[in-house]
């Protein structure tokens, strides 16, 4: 697990510096445990980020479920100043993305979705 | 009318039934991530032993804080009648004799649900996420009906 765990950071920190747009980047578990972060909110309690990041996961599961609409892939959440993007990754792993206001969210989408896959395999 | 005997076996299923409802339907509306609240609703239950019933946490070693925890469980509350810890490198398990809630557990367990409020392993994680700032992953939840027993185990690192 921390093998696991310095690669994913080492890859989150190389997505973050090709996309300077990105504020933070954490995987988190469906059980909210962080596996992995790079967050700026230093003063929150990560115990709290992820279990809300998880609940999120989970209410939008439940939701395209019952909407019929496949598999969950994708969420996001804007505030006025910033974005919050979810990404899944595998049945148990959920990419969380902190994004500045006014972000390129092609630019985010492409790279969080390279390593949501990518990170999606490693915890097979 | 019920005698205060029956009263009060009512008032346990009562219990058991909004335990039961509460986790079917977070369960039903987050499915695995229900498992997420379990640090945060342990917190606050972490914090009433704390305040109300003599709970202190020190060292660093996750054996003798769960030890400490289950020994108010079974001496100070009474939920159940034995609480065994057992570490093995990351590897820490608790077992539960005899606990009261361990026909609500069983059904849920049955009804393809995790029990994620379960008193034990809520006030566990938190203690070892917040007091100890280990993270920790729930990796067995079993419930043997037949013998009352539940065994939890988490993953620390």
């Amino acid at each position: 697990m921390a093998g696991m765990t310095e690669k994913i950071e080492k890859m989150l920190q190389d997505m973050m510096a090709d996309a300077p747009d990105i504020e933070g980047a954490a995987l988190i578990g469906s059980d909210g445990l962080i596996i992995a972060a790079n967050l700026p909110i230093k003063s929150q309690d990560p115990n709290r980020i992820g279990a809300s990041a998880a609940a999120l996961l989970g209410l939008g599961k439940r939701t395209i479920e019952a909407l019929q609409k496949g598999d969950f892939s994708e969420l996001s959440l804007t505030g006025t100043d910033g974005s919050l993007y979810l990404y899944s990754a595998g049945p148990t792993g959920i990419l969380g993305i902190l994004a500045k206001k006014g972000a390129n969210v092609g630019m985010i989408n492409m790279l969080a979705r390279d390593i949501s896959e990518k990170i999606s395999q490693m915890l097979e | 009318m019920a005698t205060e005997e029956e009263k009060k076996r009512n008032l346990a299923k009562m219990n058991a039934m909004i335990i039961y409802g509460l986790e079917k339907g977070l369960w039903d509306l987050l499915g695995e991530s229900a498992l997420a609240t379990t640090t945060l609703v342990g917190e606050g239950m972490l914090e009433e032993m704390e305040k109300t019933m003599g709970l202190e946490i020190s060292g660093e070693d996750p054996q003798d804080i769960l030890t400490e925890i289950g020994r108010i469980f079974v001496d100070e509350i009474g939920i159940a009648t034995k609480f065994e810890i057992t570490k093995e490198d990351s590897k820490v398990s608790m077992v539960v004799e005899n606990c009261v809630l361990a026909k609500v557990e069983a059904d849920l367990v049955s009804a393809g649900i995790k029990p994620f409020m379960c008193p034990y392993l809520n006030i566990a994680a938190a203690a070892m996420r917040k007091r100890m700032g280990m993270k920790s992953k729930i990796t067995e939840i079993s419930c043997d009906t037949g013998n009352r027993k539940c065994k939890l185990s988490f993953q620390i690192f």
